[in-house]
């Protein structure tokens, strides 16, 4: 080592060191060495071959790595001399060549697999041939690392590889039935990163897999734990990049890892490796569960066997902390685990296996472990599988809330929190019940065990959200006597979670809060002015919520004199150190002060204001990350999260102010304009981003009402702030990468230009929009390709894709901003859209490959809204518009698509009836075939799809009578024969038509078609669908019919008597 | 600075609240001026288990580049990891193999400890169910906070346990949010001290002093 400068060694030594200056000065030492890279380099290397300290030996290879790598930014791999090069080349191969250690050897293949890439491919190492003929050399650590090589380098010369894909696999196969298992690991790992290359043909790696999967239980049976884990890794991650690679072997595949899931020989990690594997195997390919349900079966059976593993922890331990202990990789949390991921991927299958099969007999075990691993399951199943489990929650409730006597305390909690996150998962669903609710949570709530009341009051907190007020009124006594006791803990969290359960009995019962406000507000301020240390802090801000909600239960009325006090004890605490949970809970307790005392809060605005506005402008730190060489992403600095999380909070709750106090913030429109358009690009929130489109349209709601006393309500403020906020919106919207925020920057155009578009919008603008819509569409049919991207062929019944919901929203958000401008710009906007968007439109109306129905419906409600705001200018398009919209409502499938398709004929045929006429006949054929065919009726969607066609039909006998004269005494009765119908908008305006038709065709209507006529006004009546103008119309009508209505007056209900005898009145 | 300490090497994307979560523990206090890390800053962290005290020299690395550093280089030697992603930030859980990658090219078979960050935030956008990193590659996961101490100790104390091998169940002794003592404790007045709150214990409750 005499060759290597002392000072030198002593700088790598020093960056070692465990003083962070002391590693400062050396690393700037060693920074200057890089101006001499042929000695730096050449001493490291030096250093890596011969040096006998173990440390400087490793550590000089792990320094040369990024030194040598030609892509990396400290690489000096440019900067040594050739023979330098050529040199390291030598020594990289004579070192892997040499017997060294274990880890020294892998430092050296991460030095070949980071330089060798480029050189290979510039043709400047001819390094292939060596490794060919290293994996058939006798040394069997020559062996390994040749195919380490190979598997960490292949992917990065893949044009190199791809031609020889035969080659290779042969190279594999020989790797594969090596006598080393770590041979065998080495070239098992080589296999998927072939497999991964791009469009590599890998037909010849198929024949692999039984060598591949002999080669993980030889490693097990060897007791090469470590390499089998290592070799299950690969199966996970080609079941994550490549799994139909399995589909020809399933049953192979799923036996041996099966038999790891349960062998007692192995670790326990290496059994939840296996795990890991069927995990990801049904979340890429569900269908290999769906057809053998025996497969889910098996893997359930172990998933209750661990999950029931949990620890015995001494019961007042258990009391005092507040989780449980579920965050480590034990069996128990890896399965309870297992089951929520299980259930979002196969939601029917699991549901009914293990309900069918394991949680009755579970429920009824003699051991609690069980009782509670049946609880749990139900408690993860129920978000992925809501839809199956939804019918049957009676069931499910029945079978479990006698758990509430259980003798053991933690089956108990389990209890409560399966019920917890039943409400979660539930809502709506769950609240049928609440009798049961409420007796389990008067059960648990006088439980001695604080954990268990915790977990109580977080299920009344859930379960009341939206609560119906006269179903909680009989309880609301014994309620409160419940949660009493609670509020009252010892332990801070039971009290935390029983205040919040307070608050939602309060938000509930709203001014029935009365009779209770002076005992309950006395107790909050108590705690407001007494519980000040820092543990109470969350206690107190919950305390302020709580006296919100009140605030907003008892009214202005009751709450008004005690808010000045409120408030000015507020203004008068210390400032929250920023990490202060209350900051957040007192600045929406002050919004709903506002929301309480409405256009009185107005001595307050400026004061609450203040913080919000801050909020909104102030600073946020970004940092920049480099990954990798060539790419850096920007973040926010830690310092600053809580400015990021205040933002959005901000522009939310301004959101309430703005429509509470209305032109009252006139003032701050301006300055908040000016933030909110840099804020909904705010690249490192999308919270901040969504938020601040959403608030864009209240602000404008302000502006418009401190217009209103200028003529016409025209400003020219508002004028100016319509042109810069669609001009920057329609900016904005181009270059949003998350669809979910597409959606809502389209809508805020939408509303805006709703709101406002009739007077301000010009032709430019309109033109611009169409642009902007067309440019939007095309970027989500981008997204939609790669959402729908290696969707598992196999599965006739998909779990939802929430990412392509998404899109779809999107493309919904589209149309409606599309109709936006038609219903406030009419005909004017017709000839922008022809020349802008409109083929675009038709394009995927009429595709049938790529459109999904969705966006197909989304498309044609554009169409239906051109109909129905475009008046004549419109009818000069029929011919392009109508024959496709006919075409779907024959031969589409899709609900949505023959309703929207259905309506837009209907409205057709009214709104610019002359351009419709050669239409007539296809069209009435079409929605015929839409009322009559078989399945029309199934659903609500087709039903509804079904009532639009009818309701179609009526705007056609009514508005083309006189086209039709001559049919109708024949296509009238069949119409009627078709009513009533049951959708709500559609229904006036079948209702009106029906009184046309009948109007202008008397001779057409035979007492055959009265019963249903009778039926058609007496529900009219009811509804009040009937237009004033119209009623005496309708009154003729049923005095037309007299006769008959005597006859069956007597039979008809009192709700109907009443019905018709107030029409007749 | 302890020369038997473990070396842990704390590594995530920047702006996760790596430096923040580790100065949590030295003052107990929030930092809330951000000062990037340079490099890197060696802190000693000492907890006191069931198996006596343990100290760990924390490693805690730059997640910018823009700062320099040796980045891998710091690795050598570690014994041990964390890797830290922050769970409002898809971006920084998508970058954890890539660290992964990282630590095991220089550090093979240490054990990692994977943490996510920020769960105190209401709008997470890394969900407990999309984090299954850990399930491939055999590290512990925890949901952390930095802001409310939430967690704090448990990756730590895992760690400990891999590293006496063998199961053990390692339990800590004391609470870990207290700052290092600068000075030996002082027995005496401890006891004084614990006299004291037994006295107290036994006092009648003064009316109107709800702050007991």
């Amino acid at each position: 080592m005499d060759q290597i400068p002392q000072t030198f060694i002593d700088t790598i030594k020093a960056l070692t060191h465990n003083d962070t200056n002391v590693i400062r000065e050396a690393e700037a030492k060693f920074n200057t060495y890089k101006a001499q890279p042929d000695q730096l380099i050449g001493c490291l290397l030096f250093m890596m071959v011969n040096s006998t300290d173990l440390l400087l030996k490793e550590f000089s290879a792990v320094l040369v790595r990024p030194l040598l790598s030609p892509g990396d930014k400290n690489s000096l791999w440019e900067k040594i001399s050739v023979s330098t090069q050529e040199s390291v080349k030598v020594q990289l191969i004579e070192l892997l060549k040499a017997d060294i250690s274990k880890t020294s050897r892998s430092k050296v293949v991460n030095i070949i697999a980071s330089l060798s890439p480029t050189l290979i491919s510039a043709g400047k190492w001819d390094l292939i041939p060596f490794l060919v003929e290293a994996a058939k050399s006798p040394v069997e650590q020559l062996r390994e690392s040749a195919y380490l090589i190979v598997s960490k380098i292949v992917g990065e010369i893949a044009p190199i590889i791809k031609p020889h894909a035969v080659l290779f696999a042969d190279l594999l196969k020989f790797g594969l039935n090596d006598n080393s298992v770590l041979v065998q690991t080495a070239s098992l790992s080589a296999v998927s990163s072939f497999i991964n290359i791009q469009e590599i043909d890998t037909t010849p790696f198929k024949p692999l897999l039984p060598l591949m999967i002999t080669a993980i239980t030889r490693a097990i049976e060897m007791n090469h734990e470590k390499n089998a884990q290592e070799a299950i890794v690969v199966f996970v991650i080609i079941a994550e990049t490549k799994p139909n690679w399995f589909a020809t072997n399933v049953d192979l595949v799923f036996r041996s890892f099966y038999d790891i899931l349960i062998s007692e020989m192995v670790e326990e990690e290496t059994r939840h490796y296996a795990l890991e594997f069927f995990m990801t195997l049904a979340q890429k390919r569900p269908s290999i569960f769906k057809k053998n349900p025996a497969y889910l079966d098996s893997i359930v059976n172990v998933l209750y066997k661990w999950t029931s593993e949990v620890d015995e922890i001494p019961l007042d331990k258990w009391n005092k902390s507040t989780e449980d202990g579920d965050d480590d990789n034990t069996n128990s949390s890896t399965a309870i685990d297992a089951f929520d991921r299980l259930a979002s991927e196969l939601p029917r299958q699991l549901t009914e296996i293990t309900f069918s099969k394991y949680i009755p007999q579970l429920l009824k075990s003699q051991l609690w472990t069980e009782r509670f691993s049946a609880l749990m399951s139900i408690a993860m199943i129920c978000e992925g599988a809501k839809k199956v489990i939804s019918p049957n929650l009676q069931q499910v409730l029945q079978l479990i809330v006698p758990l509430v006597n259980d003798p053991v305390p933690r089956v108990r909690w389990c209890l409560f929190f399966c019920l917890g996150q039943m409400a979660t998962d539930f809502g709506e669903e769950l609240k049928k019940y609440y009798e049961d609710i409420f007796r389990v949570v008067g059960a648990g709530a006088g439980d001695q065990n604080p954990r268990v009341q915790g977990a109580v009051c977080l299920l009344l907190s859930t379960f009341l959200e939206d609560f119906e007020k006269k179903l909680i009124v009989p309880h609301i006594n014994g309620l409160f006597t419940l949660i009493g006791s609670m509020l009252n803990s010892q332990y801070i969290y039971v009290a935390e979670n029983a205040l919040s359960a307070f608050s939602s009995i309060v938000e509930c019962i709203d001014d029935d809060f009365k009779p209770y406000f002076d005992k309950f507000m006395a107790f909050l301020l108590d705690i407001l002015q007494h519980k000040t240390t820092k543990p109470y802090r969350t206690l107190r801000g919950r305390a302020i919520e709580a006296i919100s909600l009140i605030g907003l239960a008892v009214k202005k009325e009751v709450f008004a004199p005690h808010l000045h006090e409120i408030m000015k004890f507020i203004s008068a605490q210390p400032p929250f150190e920023s990490d202060d949970p209350q900051i957040d809970f007192f600045l929406r307790a002050c919004t709903r002060f506002c929301q309480c005392l409405e256009k009185d809060f107005k001595p307050y605005v400026d004061y609450c204001m203040k913080p919000i506005l801050n909020a909104i402008k102030a600073d946020v730190e970004i940092v920049t990350t480099a990954y990798g060489d060539d790419y850096a992403e920007d973040s926010v600095a830690d310092s600053s999260t809580i400015a990021v999380e205040n933002k959005s909070l901000a522009l939310s709750l301004l959101v309430i102010y703005t429509s509470v106090l209305g032109e009252e913030l006139f003032a701050y429109v301006e300055p908040l304009t000016k933030e909110l358009l840099s804020l909904i690009d705010y690249q490192f929130n999308e919270d901040i981003r969504a938020n601040a489109v959403e608030l864009i349209p209240y602000l404008f709601k302000v502006a418009e009402a401190h217009a209103k006393s200028s003529p016409n309500g025209v400003t020219e403020f508002n004028q100016k702030l319509f042109e810069i906020v669609i001009a920057k919106l329609s900016e904005s919207v181009i270059a949003e990468t998350l669809p979910e925020i597409i959606s809502e920057k389209l809508k805020a155009i939408g509303e805006i230009v709703e709101m406002v578009g009739s007077k301000y919008m010009q032709p430019a603008q309109i033109n611009g929009v169409f642009i902007t819509i067309g440019k939007v569409l095309e970027v989500l049919d981008e997204y939609r390709n790669e959402a729908g991207y290696d969707e598992d062929e196999d599965d006739d019944d998909p779990s939802g894709n929430y990412e392509m919901q998404f899109i779809e929203d999107a493309y919904n958000s589209a149309a409606i901003a599309v109709g936006d401008v038609l219903i406030s710009t009419k005909q004017n906007s017709v000839k922008h859209l022809q020349q802008t968007l409109l083929p675009d439109i038709l394009e995927r109306i009429n595709d049938t490959d790529i459109t999904s129905e969705s966006v197909r419906s989304s498309m044609i409600c554009i169409i239906d809204d051109l109909i129905e705001h475009g008046g004549n200018e419109a009818g000069q398009l029929y011919t392009h518009i109508i024959p496709p919209l006919i075409k779907l409502c024959f031969e589409s499938k899709d609900a949505p698509v023959k309703h929207a398709a259905a309506f837009g004929l209907g409205a057709a045929a009214q709104y610019a009836t002359q351009f419709f006429v050669p239409f007539i006949f296809d069209s009435l054929k079409a929605m015929h075939t839409c009322v009559y065919s078989p399945q029309q009726k199934a659903t609500d969607e087709q039903r509804s799809a079904s009532d639009n066609a009818i309701s179609g039909i009526g705007r056609i006998l009514a508005y083309c009578s006189q086209p039709l004269a001559p049919h109708m005494a024949t296509v009238v009765p069949t119409w009627i024969a078709c009513l009533p119908i049951e959708d709500d908008s559609e229904s006036p305006i079948v209702v009106e038509n029906l009184i046309t038709v009948i109007k202008t065709n008397p001779s057409a209507i035979t007492p055959n078609e009265y019963p249903n006529i009778l039926k058609v006004f007496i529900i009219a009546q009811q509804k009040s669908y009937i237009n004033a103008d119209k009623v005496q119309d309708a009154k003729n009508i049923i005095i037309s019919m007299k006769p008959y209505v005597d006859s069956v007056y007597a039979q008809l209900s009192g709700d109907d008597k009443k019905a018709l005898e107030l029409l007749c009145k | 600075m302890t020369d038997n300490a473990i070396k842990l090497v704390l590594v995530g994307d920047g702006g996760v609240g790596k430096t923040t979560f580790v100065k949590r523990h030295l003052t107990g206090e929030f930092e809330t001026r951000y000062i990037p890390t340079l490099g890197v800053n060696v802190v000693t962290l000492p907890f006191f288990t069931n198996y006596g005290k343990i100290v760990y020299n924390i490693w805690d690395t730059a997640g910018q580049e823009k700062f320099g550093g040796l980045r891998d280089g710091y690795y050598i030697q570690g014994q041990c990891a964390i890797i830290m992603f922050d769970v409002t930030s898809r971006v920084s859980y998508k970058n954890v193999p890539n660290w992964h990658g990282d630590l095991v090219r220089v550090c093979e078979g240490i054990p990692i400890a994977l943490c996510g960050n920020k769960v105190d935030v209401k709008d997470r956008k890394v969900k407990p169910g999309q984090i299954t990193f850990h399930r491939k590659h055999n590290l512990s996961y925890y949901d952390v906070s930095a802001k409310s101490n939430y967690n704090f100790e448990k990756p730590f104390v895992w760690l400990i346990s891999k590293l006496l091998g063998g199961g053990k169940t390692v339990t800590l002794v004391e609470p870990p949010n207290l700052a290092p003592a600068e000075v030996p404790l002082d027995k005496e007045l401890m006891e004084s001290y614990e006299r004291e709150t037994a006295i107290a214990v036994n006092l009648p409750i003064p009316e109107n002093d709800e702050d007991l």
